[in-house]
């Protein structure tokens, strides 16, 4: 606080949720923390705030100015902004946002993992989900779809995150978004299965219900598309979810009417968790061989939007990879996607290599001598011979650790939402914290949790 | 003294499967491992012919799954009739005078072990499938509705007394 002027702490008191911003962009407030930030957050400047060591941020007109002037015991959900499409610009990087209530439903499996275990529903807008919604856009641009973006990045970088903000930013453009958080659950071996006679796929009736039930929760509009038999989408994916038996009929059945289906919003496809789709499952067959993942029928279905054997127009496909659980490795997708090109996006001023941990998918080394599976265990993976279910024009996104400015940010949220207590933010503290984390949100969380 | 009653505070429920309760919480493959004659090995064998998934416990299987599960688990030698072979078997190499009989028979190791020191766990153990003639599967003390009717019951049992009595069968 010793940085403000008088006229700064008058302008604090004025804008609650601003004042956060505030106090934070004012500890960075000097002319290299300026020139360090991309060029596109100069509107900022523009707008009015000046930069100056020990001046304030004085805050946009879009911000919200809450009506009274309530004492910063705890982070009250009232004084949070709402993710709304308006949101999405680059003056309000940095700020915490509460999910709408239409994204956020309390049903298990409806939200990622991590964010379910961390009980969050307030995430931060970033510069990187602002570059990826307009990658996004672009996409949904273009005639067909050609290519699978996938986050990127090492374990609590923010991918399952920056894609559930993109989930919730498209869904209230008014987009047609089919997400899947936890696919996970599909190959675990926690859904009841069953063999599809005459051919060597099985079928997860429960499974594919919920799945219908959470597209419905997530896009109430979809009665106005029609499928082949003049049925809407809404009436197929109830008699989904009533009859498990006709479930995978009916996932088949919506999934092949967006993909002709000209007259439609754009579609977003978001699949957490995608290296489940490459990995082997934990179930087993009747004669106790591992099942993989592209014998599963509900994975087969979105798959094909991946390896393009479904084509999709007027849409986007977004993936996220999840490094967390050691159980559903897949090497093969690392490979690919270290090889894939890197979608660009704007320099952030800490970007993390991401920690590649398979990079050949060649079994003999420079003697000749056949690598072990330990050494190459993508040539062993049983996904790398069967080309037609790889995915194609895979496209990398990289998701970048957290910046100067970011930090200052969210230790801001967590201070006043009381995550982080008895701490004095200061220039030091902060640049502590981000040199011991190395800007990675998930440890950078754990931290405050800790003291 | 540790507290007997703390693990049936709740009433469990458990399935009635030929003889044998099992817990319902347990995951299937694992709860088969209560029936003697059914290892971790042959419980995962079982669960995959029957295509039941790995993490399913037993109150969630279908009753149609139960009926084929007892229907697997009739084939198989299991119980009453495994250890019925194993004492004939044993009862065999002592009558016929082998070696392996005798130290049946006198309670000593029978795989070639030292016996100058360490013999105390052969001793313990390795006359009782002969002592165990005077017990058949008829005479065994069996708590509940016959074996015949596939049946979920709620007991109040002790998991303590409920090993001792199945080191008894």
């Amino acid at each position: 606080m010793a940085f403000l002027t008088r006229s700064a702490m008058l302008s604090l008191n004025r804008c609650r949720s601003a004042t956060r911003l505030c106090r934070t962009a004012s500890v960075f407030a000097s002319k290299t923390h300026v020139r360090s930030r991309p060029a596109s957050m100069s509107t900022q400047a523009a707008s009015g705030s000046t930069t100056r060591r020990g001046a304030t941020v004085i805050p946009n007109a879009s911000m919200p100015r809450p009506s009274g002037f309530p004492s910063i015991a705890k982070e009250s959900k009232a004084l949070l902004g709402e993710w709304t499409p308006k949101k999405a610009a680059p003056a309000n990087v940095g700020e915490v946002l509460q999910f709408p209530a239409s994204c956020s439903s309390a049903t298990k499996g409806a939200i990622p993992n991590s964010v379910e275990k961390g009980k969050q529903s307030a995430f931060m807008l970033r510069q990187s989900t602002l570059d990826l919604i307009a990658e996004v856009t672009r996409e949904a641009n273009q005639a067909t779809c050609n290519r699978v973006m996938t986050l990127d990045g090492p374990k609590g970088v923010g991918k399952s995150v920056t894609l559930l903000q993109t989930v919730s930013h498209f869904r209230s453009e008014g987009w047609i978004v089919l997400y899947l958080p936890q696919t996970a659950n599909w190959v675990d071996g926690s859904e009841p299965f069953e063999p599809v006679p005459g051919t060597k796929m099985f079928r997860q009736p429960q499974a594919v219900a919920r799945t219908l039930q959470q597209f419905l929760d997530l896009n109430p509009d979809l009665t106005k598309i029609k499928t082949a038999e003049g049925q809407t989408l809404a009436q197929v994916a109830e008699t989904g979810v009533r009859e498990p038996e006709k479930a995978q009929e009916s996932l088949e059945t919506i999934l092949d009417t967006l993909s002709k289906e000209k007259n439609r919003p754009p579609v977003l496809i978001a699949i957490d968790q995608v290296n489940s789709f490459y990995s082997k499952t934990a179930y087993f067959d009747a004669q106790s061989n591992p099942v993989l993942a592209n014998q599963l029928t509900a994975v087969d279905a979105f798959v094909r939007f991946l390896n393009r054997t479904r084509p999709l127009s007027k849409g986007a496909i977004l993936c996220a990879v999840d490094q967390s659980d050691t159980q559903l490795q897949s090497p093969f997708l690392e490979v690919l996607l270290s090889n894939s090109p890197q979608i660009p996006s704007s320099p952030s001023s800490q970007p993390i290599a991401a920690n590649r941990r398979y990079q050949d998918v060649t079994s003999v080394d420079s003697f000749g001598v056949l690598l072990s599976d330990r050494l190459a265990p993508a040539s062993y993976d049983p996904f790398a011979p069967q080309s037609e279910w790889h995915p194609k024009s895979l496209a990398r996104f990289n998701i970048p650790g957290y910046n100067r400015f970011e930090v200052a940010s969210i230790l801001q949220y967590y201070k006043d939402a009381e995550i982080l207590k008895n701490v004095k933010l200061t220039r030091e503290y902060i640049e502590k914290q981000l040199v011991l984390t190395g800007g990675n949100a998930l440890k950078l969380y754990k931290r405050c949790l800790s003291f | 003294m540790p507290d007997v009653n703390h693990r049936s505070a709740a009433p469990q429920t458990m399935l009635y499967l030929l003889g044998v309760n099992l817990p319902d919480d347990k995951v299937v493959s694992i709860a088969l491992t209560r029936i003697y004659g059914v290892g971790l090995k042959t419980g995962q064998t079982i669960c995959h012919k029957l295509g039941i998934h790995p993490r399913c416990r037993l109150k969630d299987l279908p009753e149609d799954k139960v009926t084929k599960l007892s229907a697997l688990l009739n084939t198989m030698q299991i119980d009453a009739e495994l250890k019925r072979e194993t004492r004939n078997r044993i009862g065999a190499m002592v009558q016929m005078g082998s070696y392996r009989g005798a130290r049946h028979k006198a309670g000593l190791p029978v795989n070639g072990q030292r016996t100058h020191t360490n013999r105390s766990t052969a001793k313990r153990l390795n006359g009782r499938w002969l002592r165990m003639r005077e017990f058949s599967s008829a005479s065994r003390v069996t708590s509940g509705p016959s074996p015949s009717t596939l049946s979920r019951m709620v007991t109040n049992t002790f998991a303590p007394v409920g090993r001792v009595l199945s080191r008894l069968l």
